[in-house]
C-alpha cells in the first residue's frame, strides 16, 4: 500500500492555475556546539540533515523538534520579554523554506499597521476637517492593497487563463504570458488576520498598538500564520501584551490537543487521503465507480475535516502551550441540521471573517429579499475564490450560497406546517434526518471543490449513478489503497473520534479528563501517543504529510 | 505544583521506555544483529571484535578460535553492513568491551560501498546495522555526523521507519517479545551454513592497484583513527572469495593504504595454499564460505593471534566458563545438522536448547527394526503407528517428550515465540507449523523439525526415509511431497 502512496500521493490539484507550495529547506543557522572533550567543536548543522519536502509541516519531524526547542526556551525569557522571543521564532518559522516570501510578510505588517494607526490619529487629529473620510480613504487604500497583493499573486494567472479563452472566442490572439512565481505560503491567512487591525480601528472597536514588533508578532504567529485559524487583531493583540506564566494545567491541555490533532490528521485524515486519491485522480475509476464514488464523496467529507480540524488543533494546541488563547476553528460540523448551521461551525474563523467584514458591510439580511440572497451568494462566491483560482471552487462556493437560499425558501414555505405533529423539527426521528441530509448535501458540494477540473467533477458525479452494490460482497473496496486491516483501523478511529464529539457536547474533554485517575489518563494518553506512531501514514515513501489548506 | 512536576517525569520516562520497546519490537531482526547481541555479553569479556559484512559472519567463527585458542573473540556484523555503519557499530561497542584488538574485513571499504551511498539497499542496510543500537547522545551524534545517513530521524526512530510492519502484519512473536528477550548470541555473531557449492578460484593477483572510493576512505581513515584514540591494534583482513581483477587491484590500493598507516593486513586470497582452503567444498556461494571454509580461516586467525598479540587463554578461567558451554552447544548444533542416521539423530534431541517435532508416517513400519530404537526414546509404541490411520506426532522439548499422540492435530506453546499447530492427515502427508509457517518437508516417513530457543529459528529439517538405509534428506527440493 504505501508504495502505492507516491503513485497516488495527495496532490490535489494539478491544474497550473493552483500554484503549488514548494518548501525547500534552507541552510539558515548554523550551531556550534562547544564540548569539553578532545573534540572540542562539533558542527551541528541542525537544518542540513532535515528533508527537504514538507519540513515545517505542523506533523513533521522538525516542527516538533523545533517547538520542543521553542517552548523549552520561551519559559526561560522574563515574562515580559517572552514576545520577543516568539516573534523571532516566528519569523524563522515563517523564513525556513519561505525566504522570499518575509519580504511580503514585512510589507502586509507594515502597511496594515502604519494604516491602522494613521486612521486612529486621523480620528483623533481635530485639524482634519472631514475626519470620517479621511480615516475611510486610509481603510479603503489599506483594504485594497492588501486584498490587490492578495488577488495578484493568487488570481493573475487565472485571470490570464480565463481571459484567454474569452480572446479564442473572439479568435483573438491570447496573451502569451503567465506570471512563473511560487505563491507565498499562508498569503490567503495572514493578510485576512492581518486586515482585521485597521478594520477595527475604523469601527473604533480597538486601540491601535504603539509597537510595531507586537504587532508583527500578530501577524506572523507561527501557529497560525500557515493555516490559521485566522485571528483577530481585538482577540489576539492584548494577550501579546500581557505576561504568560507558565502554568503547568494549561500546558498539559495544550499537549492533549496537538496530541488530539495528530490522531486526526495522521491516523483519519491521511487514511482517506489514500483512498480518495486512488478514486479522484483516476477518471477510469470514477466514471464508473457507482458504490466507490458514493464512498469516495463520503470519505472526502471526513479527510477535509479531518485534515483541517486536526491543524487547527495542533495550531491551538501549541499557542495554548505558549499560553495564547485562539478559539476553536470547528465546533462538531457534522452534525449541524442545517446548511446555515454548517457554516457556523465549520472553519469558524473564515467564515465569521467574512460575515463580519464582508456580509455585514454588504446589508447582512437587514436588507431587502432579493439583496439577502444576492449577498449571501456574493459571500459564498468570495469564499470559494479565497480557496483557490479555480471554477472548481467558485462552483463550490455557490452551492453552498444556493443551499442556503433553498433553505431560507424552505424555511418560509413550511413555516405554517412546522412544529405540527409530524413535523416537530427538534425531534429525534427529524434531527437525525436533517443531519444527514445537510452532511450529504455538503459532501456532494466537496465533489466540485475536489476535483481536478469540473468535467472531472461531472464525470464523478455520472459515475454515482453507476450501479454496482455487488462489489461491497467482494474484496473490490480494498482495491483503492486502503487494504482491510486499514479499513478495520479506519472504522475504529472514526468510532473514537465520533464518541470524541459525543463527550465534547457535555462539556471540555480535558476537564473530564482531569477529573479521571492518573492510570486512566496515563493509559489513554499513551495510548494515543502510540496509535499515531503506528497507525499514522506517515514514514518513507508516503506524500500525504501536506495539509489540505496549507496550499490555500 | 511539585506533584504535577514529579508525576509529568515518571510519565516522561514511561514514555521514553514505552517508545524505546516499540522501537526494538519494530525493527528488523536477523540471526545477527551486533550491537544488541554485544550488549548481552558480560562488559569487558571480549579480546577480539571482527567488524564488517556478511563476509566475516560466514567467514569468522569465534567458537572456533575459543576451542583452538581460548581467545574471547565476536563478529560484529549485519548483512551488507555499510562502512560507516561498520563505524558508528564500532564507537558504540566500545563503550561495552575494551577488546585487545580489533580486525576489521574490508568488503565494505571497496567499490562495494557504491551500491549502498543514496539507494534504498544502503538505507535498508544501515538500518539493519543501526537500529539495535539504543538510542544515546553518542548515537544521535553519529547518526546527525553521518553524511550518508540522509533520513536522520528515522535512523535516530525507527519506528517512523518501519512502523508499516504492524499494519502489513509483518510482526510476529519475535519481534513483539524481543524487547523483554536477553538470548545471548551463543555462536557470538557467527551464522553457521552447510551448504557448499563448487567456486572457481579467482586469476593471479595483479600488479596494478586501484584507489579506495573516497567515502570508503574516508570512514576507514575514521576507524583507524578511532582505534589510535582508543589505543587499539587494528587489523585489516579479507575472507577469501573468488574475486574480479578489478576487486584484486582494489585489495592491492587498500594494502597500501594499510602500509601508509602501519597496520598488519591479512589478505587470505593470498594464504589460500597455506590453510589449505578447498575451492571445491569450502563455499556457500560465490561470496560466502560455508562452516569447513569458516573453520580454516578461523583456524589461522586462532594463531595469528596467539602470535602476534599473546592474548590470554581464557578456557579454564571460571568466569568465561559458559564460552565453554556455548561452544559445546554449536558443536551440538553442528552435529545435529550433520548427522545423518535416525538413532543418533534422535539421540541429539537431547540438547536443552532444542524443541523438536517429529511425525511418523505408518509407511515406517514397514521398516519397523530400522527405526526401533528411534520410536522407542518417541516414546511411542509401534502398535499405535499401525493402528492410527493419522500417524504419530512427538514432541520433545529440553530432551524430555512433552507429547506424543495419534490426534490429527497437535498445538504445542512452550512460550509465546514457540508456537505449534500441527496436524497430519491421511497418514502419508506431514505438516509441522512453527509460528504459523509450514517447515515440514512433508516426506512419506519420518518428518523433524528443530527449533532452536536461544537463537529463536529453525535449526534444522529434516526427514528420513522410509528404506533399509533410512537416508535423512534435508534439501526439500529432491524430495517428493
Amino acid at each position: 500500500m504505501y508504495n502505492n502512496l507516491n503513485r497516488i500521493g495527495l496532490t490535489l490539484k494539478s491544474d497550473p492555475m493552483k500554484p503549488h507550495m514548494a518548501l525547500a529547506v534552507q541552510r539558515i543557522c548554523t550551531f556550534n556546539i562547544s564540548l569539553n572533550s578532545q573534540k572540542a567543536f562539533l558542527k551541528f548543522e541542525l537544518l542540513h540533515y532535515l528533508p527537504s519536502e514538507n519540513s515545517m509541516q505542523l506533523t513533521s519531524f522538525l516542527f516538533l523538534l523545533f517547538f520542543l526547542v521553542v517552548s523549552s526556551i520561551y519559559y526561560l525569557f522574563p515574562s515580559k520579554y517572552r514576545w520577543i522571543w516568539l516573534l523571532l521564532v516566528s519569523y524563522c518559522f515563517y523564513g525556513i523554506g519561505n525566504i522570499n516570501s518575509v519580504g511580503l510578510l514585512i510589507l502586509v505588517t507594515v502597511t496594515t499597521w502604519y494604516g491602522g494607526n494613521l486612521i486612529a490619529g486621523a480620528r483623533h487629529n481635530h485639524r482634519i476637517r472631514n475626519s470620517s473620510a479621511h480615516q475611510k480613504i486610509i481603510l479603503a487604500a489599506c483594504v485594497l492593497l492588501n486584498i490587490g497583493i492578495l488577488v495578484f499573486y493568487k488570481y493573475s494567472n487565472f485571470a490570464i487563463y480565463n481571459l484567454n479563452r474569452i480572446l479564442r472566442i473572439g479568435q483573438i490572439p491570447p496573451i502569451q504570458f503567465t506570471f512563473n512565481w511560487i505563491m507565498p505560503i499562508g498569503i490567503s491567512f495572514f493578510i485576512l488576520q492581518a486586515l482585521t487591525y485597521p478594520i477595527d480601528i475604523y469601527r473604533g472597536k480597538i486601540n491601535p498598538e504603539k509597537n510595531p514588533l507586537k504587532y508583527a508578532l500578530f501577524v506572523s504567529f507561527f501557529p497560525q500564520i500557515l493555516s490559521g485559524p485566522i485571528g483577530r487583531a481585538k482577540n489576539m493583540l492584548p494577550q501579546i501584551s500581557t505576561n504568560h506564566q507558565f502554568d503547568f494545567d494549561r500546558i498539559k491541555h495544550g499537549m492533549w490537543r496537538m496530541l488530539w490533532g495528530f490522531f486526526q490528521k495522521m491516523v483519519i485524515g491521511d487514511r482517506l487521503s489514500i483512498f480518495i486519491a486512488s478514486v479522484f485522480d483516476d477518471p477510469v475509476v470514477f466514471q464508473h465507480g457507482g458504490i466507490i464514488n458514493w464512498i469516495a464523496m463520503v470519505f472526502f467529507g471526513l479527510q477535509i475535516y479531518y485534515d483541517f480540524a486536526g491543524y487547527s488543533n495542533i495550531a491551538i494546541g501549541a499557542a495554548q502551550i505558549l499560553g495564547y488563547s485562539i478559539p476553536v476553528n470547528f465546533l462538531r460540523p457534522y452534525f449541524s441540521k442545517s446548511v446555515t448551521e454548517f457554516w457556523k461551525r465549520w472553519h469558524i474563523s473564515l467564515t465569521s471573517w467574512f460575515r463580519d467584514y464582508l456580509y455585514i458591510p454588504l446589508g447582512g439580511n437587514r436588507v431587502g429579499k432579493i439583496r439577502h440572497a444576492a449577498n449571501i451568494l456574493i459571500v459564498f462566491l468570495v469564499s470559494g475564490l479565497w480557496h483557490g483560482a479555480n471554477w472548481t471552487f467558485i462552483i463550490w462556493g455557490l452551492l453552498n450560497g444556493f443551499y442556503q437560499l433553498i433553505e431560507l425558501s424552505l424555511k418560509s414555505v413550511l413555516k405554517p406546517i412546522i412544529g405540527q405533529r409530524s413535523f416537530q423539527l427538534n425531534s429525534f426521528g427529524w434531527k437525525s434526518l436533517r443531519v444527514v441530509m445537510v452532511f450529504f448535501l455538503t459532501d456532494f458540494a466537496w465533489i466540485f471543490f475536489r476535483s481536478n477540473t469540473i468535467h472531472d467533477a461531472f464525470g464523478f458525479i455520472k459515475g454515482l449513478f453507476y450501479f454496482n452494490p455487488q462489489i461491497l460482497l467482494d474484496d473490490q473496496l480494498y482495491q483503492y489503497g486502503l487494504t482491510r486491516i486499514n479499513m478495520q483501523i479506519l472504522l475504529i478511529a472514526l468510532v473514537i473520534s465520533v464518541t470524541v464529539s459525543w463527550l465534547q457536547r457535555s462539556g471540555s474533554i480535558c476537564e473530564k479528563m482531569d477529573r479521571q485517575p492518573f492510570w486512566f489518563r496515563w493509559a489513554v494518553i499513551l495510548t494515543g501517543i502510540f496509535a499515531i506512531l503506528l497507525l499514522g501514514i506517515y514514514g518513507p515513501n508516503v506524500d500525504t504529510s501536506q495539509f489540505i489548506y496549507t496550499k490555500f | 505544583m511539585m506533584k504535577k512536576i514529579v508525576s509529568a517525569i515518571l510519565f516522561s520516562v514511561l514514555l521514553y521506555y514505552s517508545f524505546q520497546m516499540v522501537n526494538e519490537m519494530l525493527f528488523i531482526k536477523t540471526e545477527v544483529n551486533a550491537a544488541k547481541d554485544l550488549v548481552l555479553e558480560p562488559k569487558k569479556t571480549i579480546d577480539v571484535f571482527f567488524l564488517g559484512t556478511s563476509h566475516v559472519y560466514c567467514g569468522v567463527n569465534p567458537l572456533e578460535i575459543w576451542k583452538q585458542s581460548g581467545i574471547t573473540s565476536f563478529d560484529l556484523v549485519t548483512n551488507r553492513q555499510p562502512i560507516w555503519a561498520s563505524y558508528s557499530i564500532l564507537k558504540q561497542s566500545l563503550k561495552q568491551q575494551k577488546p585487545a584488538v580489533i580486525f576489521f574485513e574490508v568488503l565494505g571499504a571497496t567499490d562495494y560501498v557504491e551500491g549502498l551511498i543514496e539507494s534504498d539497499r544502503g538505507n535498508h542496510a544501515t538500518h539493519l546495522a543501526m537500529d539495535p543500537i539504543p538510542l544515546s547522545f553518542s548515537k544521535i551524534m553519529d547518526v546527525l555526523r553521518i553524511d550518508e545517513i540522509k533520513k536522520k530521524q528515522e535512523m535516530l526512530f525507527p519506528v517512523i521507519y518501519h512502523h508499516r510492519r504492524l499494519v502489513e502484519n509483518e510482526l510476529n512473536s519475535t519481534d513483539l517479545l524481543y524487547p523483554f528477550t536477553r538470548n545471548r548470541n551463543i555462536q557470538k555473531g557467527y551464522v553457521l551454513s552447510l551448504k557448499t557449492e563448487p567456486q572457481e578460484r579467482s586469476g593471479p593477483y595483479p600488479t596494478q592497484s586501484i584507489p579506495l572510493h573516497p567515502t570508503a576512505e574516508k570512514y576507514l581513515i575514521k576507524i583507524i583513527e578511532l582505534c589510535r584514540e582508543e589505543k587499539i591494534p587494528l587489523v585489516l583482513f579479507k575472507t577469501p572469495a573468488p574475486s574480479s581483477e578489478n576487486l584484486l587491484m582494489q585489495l592491492n590500493g587498500i594494502a597500501e593504504l594499510a602500509d601508509k598507516f602501519d597496520i598488519p593486513w591479512i589478505d587470505f586470497n593470498r594464504l589460500v595454499d597455506q590453510i589449505h582452503l578447498d575451492y571445491s567444498t569450502d563455499f556457500v556461494d560465490g561470496g560466502h564460505l560455508n562452516v569447513f571454509g569458516a573453520k580454516k580461516v578461523s583456524a589461522y586467525l586462532s594463531q595469528y593471534l596467539q602470535e602476534h598479540f599473546h592474548l590470554e587463554d581464557r578456557r579454564k578461567d571460571s568466569k568465561f566458563s559458559s564460552w565453554n558451554a556455548d561452544a559445546l552447544h554449536y558443536d551440538n548444533r553442528l552435529n545435529l545438522q550433520t548427522t545423518m542416521l535416525f538413532p543418533e539423530y534422535i539421540r541429539r534431541l537431547g540438547d536443552p536448547h532444542l524443541i523438536s517435532v517429529i511425525t511418523f508416517n505408518q509407511s515406517v513400519m514397514d521398516h519397523q527394526a530400522n527405526f526401533q530404537e528411534g520410536i522407542q526414546r518417541c516414546e511411542v509404541e509401534p502398535s499405535d503407528i499401525l493402528n492410527s490411520s493419522n500417524g504419530l506426532i512427538c514432541i520433545f522439548d529440553a530432551g524430555k517428550v512433552i507429547k506424543s499422540t495419534s490426534g490429527h492435530f497437535v498445538h504445542y506453546a512452550n512460550d509465546t515465540i514457540f508456537n505449534i499447530a500441527l496436524g497430519i492427515s491421511e497418514g502419508t502427508k506431514s505438516s509441522i507449523l512453527v509460528n504459523q509457517k509450514e517447515q515440514s518437508l512433508n516426506v512419506d516417513g519420518v518428518n523433524i523439525v528443530v527449533y532452536d530457543k536461544d537463537t529463536q529459528t529453525i535449526l534444522d529439517r529434516v526427514a528420513f526415509l522410509p528404506t533399509d538405509e533410512m537416508q535423512a534428506v534435508r534439501d526439500p527440493s529432491v524430495v517428493t511431497p
